[in-house]
C-alpha cells in the first residue's frame, strides 16, 4: 500500500522529471528541495493535474496513472489555500462529500468533526472573507480530510504564514497525521519544516531524486554534494583517498597535499575523488596549531555575532570553511578579528565521505 | 461538447456578423456591372461635401475628447487620492456612458440647453431680458458639450483606477528634490498616467468619431453632419446604398488605425515601474474646490436628465408658454390616437432586450471559455480568433445595420418585419460586453480552486456547475444588464432597420422629437429613464462599488 511512482517522467520546455518514489503507508514524506526542482510537479502528477509522459503510478494498489483527477481519491490542501469564496467554512468542507452524494447527516457530522480536528468548532458558518490566514489553513486542511482520501498532499502549506503560526500549525498537521495514520506527500523548501515533520525525507533536485532516508540520515549522511549543501550550513572540501582501512579509517589527501582522517566507509578505494563534509558546528577553531588531527591552517576571513552562536569564515589556502561556536565564547576566540592567522579542525568521527563525481 | 458550442456560436457571428458587413464592402467595392473597383469609394472621396462631413467628423471628435478629457481630469484625482463623502456617487457616474442611452441625453441637453430651455428660462428671469442668453443648440458647440458630458465619466474612471496605484511617495520624492505642486505633477504623475491618458483618449475618441444620436439631432443639419449620420441619410432617405457602404468601409478603416494607434502608443508609454498596491488616500485638502466640481458634475449630468421629466408633466396653457402640472402627455401617448404605436415600442423594446441579453449572454461566455481556457490549445489562433469575435466592438453600429438592409432582401418579408433581425443586430453589438465581463472574472478564478474541486470527486462539469458558475454569477448578470441596457438605448442600427410594426422606444422618442412633440418625447423618455434607473440600480448592486467588472476592463 501507499504511493509508488515508478520511473514517471514528464519533458517540459526547459526542464525535465524523472523520478522513482515510495512514500510508505501511513508515513509523511517530505518533498525537499530549491524553488524549480520539480517537488511542486510531482505533487501535480499524483494529483493528476499534470499527466506524465511515461511511467506508472500506484495508490494504495490501484493503478491511477491515466485516472482523471476527479477520481484519484486525493486531498490537496494548497499553497493559497483555494478555498472556494462563495460558500462558507461548512460548505468547502462538504463539498467533497457531496460530490461522493454523502448523506446530509453524514455531511453534518463530518463537518462537525473535522472542525473539531482542525480546532476551529463552531466556524462552520463564517465566510471565508471573515478568516485569518492560519484559520483559512485550517479549514484547507479540515475540507482536504474530510472525504477521508486515501493520500493527502500538501503543496508548501505554510509558506503563507508568518514564523511562529508556521510552527504551531506544522505540529497541528503532524499531529492530526500521526492520529489519522494518513499517507501524506508534504512538499516544502524549508528545512527546518522537513526534518521536524517528516518520516521520510526526499531531497529533490532538477526533477530528480538526490536522495531519500530519513531525516537524521540525511542530514548526517548526504549522499550528494547538494544534498549536503543544500540541507543546514555545511563545510565540502575537495580531496582524494589514499588509503583505506576497515580498522583505522579512510585517509584522504588535500590539493595542498593535507591529510585527513575520516573513519571507515564502505565503498571507497585508494584514488577515488571524494568531498570531505562536516557540519560547521563540528569544526573548531584556535588562534595557535594544536597537536590535533585534520588542522588546517589559515586567515580568518569573517566573524558573524548570531545571538545563540559566532559563525567564523576561514580562507584555507583558497578553501573557505565555516565554523560556528555556541556562545559563551572562550576569552581566545573574543578576541579574534578578521585577517588574523587561526588553525581550523575537526575530528575524525566528525567527517564523512561524499562520492566526487568529475562532472562537477 | 466545446466544440459544438464554439462552433454554433462562430456560425451564429459568421451569419450575422461578417456576412452582413461582408455585404457592406461589397456594396462598397463592386461597381454597377458587379466587377471590383475602388470607383465608389473614389467618388465618395472626391466629393468635397463628403470630405467636409469626414473632416468634422475628426473635428468633433477631437475636440470632444480634448474636453471630456479635462473635464475626468479632476474627478479621477478626487476618486483616485481623496476619501470624500459622496465617492460613491461619483463613482455610480462612471456607468451612464454605457447604461445612459444617447437619445435622453440629446432629449436632456434639448429640454435644459434649448433656447426655450430651462437654464434660458431661467437665466432670463435672473438677467431680466426676453432674449435667450445661451444659443448652443444646433451647432459644434452642442454636440462638444454632449460628448464631454456623455463621456468624461469614461475618462474619470479609466484615469483614477491607474492613479490610485500610484504612490504618494514619488510625489513625496519629488517634492523633497524641489519640485512644486504644478512640476511634480506635470514631472512625475502625469508622465506616468500617460497609459491610461491614451486609453481613455482612445476610447472616448471611437464613441464620439462613431457617434451618432447626438449629431444626429443637436447638429441639426448638413453643416454639422458627421460619417455615422450621412451614413445613415444615404442609406436611408436617399436610397444610395453604394455611397453609404463605401463610408462606412472608409469610416471602419479609420477605426481601425485609431485603434492600433492606441494600443501601440499605450505600450510604448507603459513603464515596467512597480506600483503600490496598497493605494493612500487623504482627506480633502482643499473641499471648496473639489465639492464644487461634485455638485457642478452632479447638476450638469443630473439637471438634463431631470428637466426631461419635468417636462413631461407640464403642459403649455398659454401661448407665452406658462406652463401647469398635468398628465396630459401620459394620457394622450397611451390612450390617445397614437397610444397603440407606444404601447407597441414599449413593448418591442422590452422584448428585443431581453432577448439580445438571453442571446449575448451564452455567446459571451463560451467564447469567454473559450479564451481563458485555452480551448483549441494555441496561444496564436485563439488571440487571433479573440480579436475576430471582439470585432463587433469596433465596427459602428450604423454599418452593421446598413449590412442587415442590404441582407434583408434574401430574407422573407416576414422573417425582416418580425424584429428579428433587430434582435440579432442587438445580440452582437452586446456580446463583446458580456465577453469583456466574464473574461475578467474568470481569469482570477485560481487554477488551484479548479484542482481543489476535482481532487475532491468534481467532474469538469460539477467544477463549472458548484465552482465556476457562482463566481462568475454576477460577471453574467453585469453582462446581461449591460447587454440589456445597450439593447434599450440603441438608435443607430435600429433605426435602420426598424418597420412599422418594430419601432423601439428609442426610434420612437426620436421621431417625436422630429415632429417637434417634445412634451411626448419627455413623456416616453421618462419611461425609458424609469426602465434606465433599474438597470443602474442592479449594475450599482452587483459590481460597480466594488469597481470591478467595467465592460472596457
Amino acid at each position: 500500500m501507499g504511493l509508488i511512482l515508478t520511473k514517471v517522467s514528464k519533458v517540459f520546455k526547459e526542464f525535465n522529471v524523472q523520478l522513482n518514489l515510495e512514500v510508505k503507508d501511513g508515513e509523511l514524506t517530505t518533498l525537499l528541495g530549491p524553488s524549480g526542482c520539480g517537488k511542486t510537479t510531482t505533487l501535480q502528477i499524483i494529483s493528476g493535474i499534470i499527466k506524465p509522459d511515461s511511467g506508472s503510478i500506484i495508490l494504495n494498489g490501484n493503478e491511477i496513472t491515466g485516472a482523471d483527477p476527479w477520481k484519484r481519491d486525493i486531498g490537496i490542501v494548497f499553497q493559497d489555500y483555494a478555498l472556494f469564496p462563495h460558500l462558507n467554512v461548512a460548505g468547502n468542507i462538504s463539498y467533497g462529500l457531496k460530490r461522493k452524494r454523502a448523506g446530509k447527516e453524514k455531511i453534518t457530522e463530518a463537518v462537525r468533526n473535522y472542525l473539531k480536528l482542525v480546532h476551529l468548532e463552531g466556524y462552520g458558518d463564517r465566510t471565508i472573507d471573515s478568516l485569518s490566514g492560519g484559520e483559512k489553513q485550517r479549514v484547507a486542511l479540515a475540507r482536504a480530510l474530510a472525504p477521508e482520501p486515501g493520500i493527502l498532499l500538501l503543496d508548501e502549506p505554510l509558506s503563507a504564514l508568518d514564523a511562529s503560526l508556521r510552527k504551531s500549525l506544522r505540529r497541528e498537521i503532524r499531529r492530526i497525521q500521526q492520529q489519522l495514520k494518513l499517507t501524506t506527500v508534504y512538499v516544502t523548501h524549508d528545512q527546518e519544516e522537513a526534518l521536524t515533520i517528516s518520516d521520510s525525507l526526499v531531497i529533490m533536485n532538477q526533477g530528480r531524486v538526490e536522495q531519500h532516508g530519513t531525516p537524521p540520515d540525511i542530514f548526517n549522511k548526504p549522499a550528494t554534494k547538494f544534498a549536503a549543501e543544500f540541507l543546514g550550513h555545511s563545510n565540502l572540501i575537495e580531496g582524494e583517498v589514499t588509503a583505506v582501512e576497515e580498522n583505522s579509517g579512510i585517509k584522504a589527501r588535500l590539493k595542498d597535499n593535507t591529510e585527513i582522517n575520516a573513519p571507515y566507509f564502505p565503498g571507497f578505494k585508494a584514488g577515488d575523488p571524494v568531498w570531505i563534509f562536516f557540519r560547521s558546528g563540528r569544526s573548531e577553531l584556535c588562534s595557535h596549531r594544536e597537536d590535533t588531527e585534520n588542522t588546517l591552517p589559515g586567515r580568518l576571513l569573517l566573524k558573524e555575532y548570531y545571538g545563540t552562536h559566532t559563525l567564523f569564515e576561514v580562507d584555507t589556502n583558497g578553501t573557505i570553511i565555516k565554523a560556528e561556536s555556541r556562545h559563551p565564547l572562550s576569552p581566545e576566540k573574543k578576541e579574534l578579528t578578521p585577517g588574523q592567522e587561526v588553525f581550523v579542525s575537526v575530528r575524525r568521527e566528525y567527517c564523512y565521505l561524499i562520492e566526487r563525481l568529475s562532472r562537477i | 461538447m466545446r466544440f459544438l458550442l464554439l462552433f454554433s456560436v462562430s456560425t451564429f457571428i459568421l451569419l450575422f456578423f461578417y456576412i452582413p458587413v461582408f455585404g457592406v464592402l461589397k456594396g462598397a467595392f463592386l461597381d454597377k456591372s458587379g466587377s471590383f473597383s475602388f470607383g465608389t469609394i473614389r467618388d465618395v472621396l472626391t466629393t468635397p461635401y463628403n470630405r467636409r462631413v469626414i473632416l468634422f467628423t475628426f473635428e468633433q471628435a477631437v475636440l470632444s475628447t480634448f474636453f471630456a478629457v479635462l473635464l475626468g481630469f479632476p474627478g479621477a484625482y478626487l476618486l483616485a487620492k481623496v476619501n470624500f463623502p459622496g465617492k460613491s456617487a461619483v463613482k455610480a457616474v462612471s456607468m451612464i456612458p454605457f447604461v445612459l442611452p444617447s437619445i435622453l441625453v440629446v432629449l436632456g441637453f434639448v429640454i435644459f440647453f434649448g433656447n426655450n430651455g430651462y437654464l434660458n428660462r431661467a437665466a432670463m428671469i435672473i438677467l431680466g431680458t426676453d432674449k435667450p442668453p445661451f444659443r448652443i443648440l444646433y451647432s459644434l458647440k452642442a454636440i462638444i458639450l454632449a460628448h464631454s458630458f456623455y463621456n468624461f465619466p469614461i475618462a474619470m474612471r479609466i484615469l483614477s483606477s491607474l492613479w490610485e496605484k500610484m504612490s504618494s511617495n514619488q510625489q513625496n520624492a519629488a517634492f523633497s528634490l524641489g519640485a512644486d505642486r504644478g512640476t511634480a505633477f506635470f514631472t512625475i504623475t502625469l508622465p506616468q498616467l500617460m497609459p491610461a491618458l491614451i486609453s481613455a483618449a482612445g476610447i472616448i475618441f471611437l464613441f464620439c468619431f462613431s457617434s451618432f444620436a447626438v449629431i444626429l439631432v443637436l447638429g441639426g443639419g448638413p453643416a454639422y453632419t458627421t460619417m455615422e449620420v450621412e451614413i445613415y441619410r444615404l442609406a436611408k432617405v436617399s436610397l444610395n446604398i453604394g455611397a453609404a457602404s463605401s463610408l462606412a468601409v472608409i469610416g471602419i478603416v479609420f477605426s481601425l488605425i485609431f485603434m492600433f494607434l492606441t494600443i501601440h502608443l499605450q505600450k510604448k508609454t507603459s513603464e515596467a515601474e512597480e506600483m503600490t498596491t496598497t493605494p493612500s488616500q487623504k482627506g480633502i485638502e482643499r473641499p471648496g474646490i473639489f465639492t464644487a466640481y461634485a455638485v457642478l458634475i452632479l447638476f450638469l449630468v443630473a439637471a438634463p436628465i431631470l428637466s426631461v421629466i419635468v417636462k413631461s408633466f407640464q403642459m403649455p396653457v398659454t401661448r407665452a408658454g406658462s406652463e401647469i402640472l398635468s398628465l396630459h402627455w401620459y394620457q394622450k401617448l397611451f390612450l390617445g390616437g397614437s397610444g397603440a404605436g407606444v404601447a407597441a415600442a414599449i413593448r418591442n423594446s422590452i422584448v428585443f432586450a431581453l432577448s439580445s441579453g438571453v442571446i449575448a449572454i451564452p455567446i459571451g461566455t463560451i467564447l469567454s471559455y473559450f479564451s481563458v481556457k485555452n480551448w483549441i490549445g494555441n496561444r496564436t489562433i485563439t488571440s487571433i480568433l479573440d480579436a475576430l469575435f471582439m470585432l463587433p466592438m469596433i465596427v459602428s453600429s450604423v454599418m452593421l445595420g446598413l449590412g442587415y438592409m442590404i441582407l434583408r432582401n434574401s430574407f422573407s418579408d416576414r422573417f425582416s418585419d418580425s424584429g428579428i433581425l433587430i434582435i440579432f443586430a442587438h445580440s452582437i453589438l452586446a456580446y463583446p460586453f458580456v465577453i469583456r465581463s466574464v473574461t475578467g472574472v474568470l481569469r482570477k478564478i485560481k487554477p488551484s480552486l479548479i484542482h481543489a474541486a476535482s481532487s475532491m470527486g468534481a467532474s469538469p462539469s460539477a467544477v463549472f456547475l458548484t465552482i465556476e458558475l457562482p463566481l462568475i454569477k454576477n460577471a453574467l448578470l453585469t453582462g446581461a444588464a449591460f447587454a440589456f441596457a445597450l439593447s434599450m438605448g440603441e438608435l443607430n442600427a435600429t433605426i435602420l432597420l426598424a418597420g412599422r410594426g418594430t419601432t423601439t422606444i428609442p426610434v420612437a422618442i426620436y421621431r417625436l422629437i422630429g415632429s417637434y412633440n417634445f412634451y411626448g418625447a419627455c413623456a416616453l423618455g421618462t419611461v425609458l429613464i424609469i426602465i434606465t434607473v433599474i438597470i443602474f440600480i442592479l449594475l450599482d448592486r452587483i459590481s460597480l462599488r466594488k469597481g470591478r467588472n467595467l465592460p472596457w476592463g
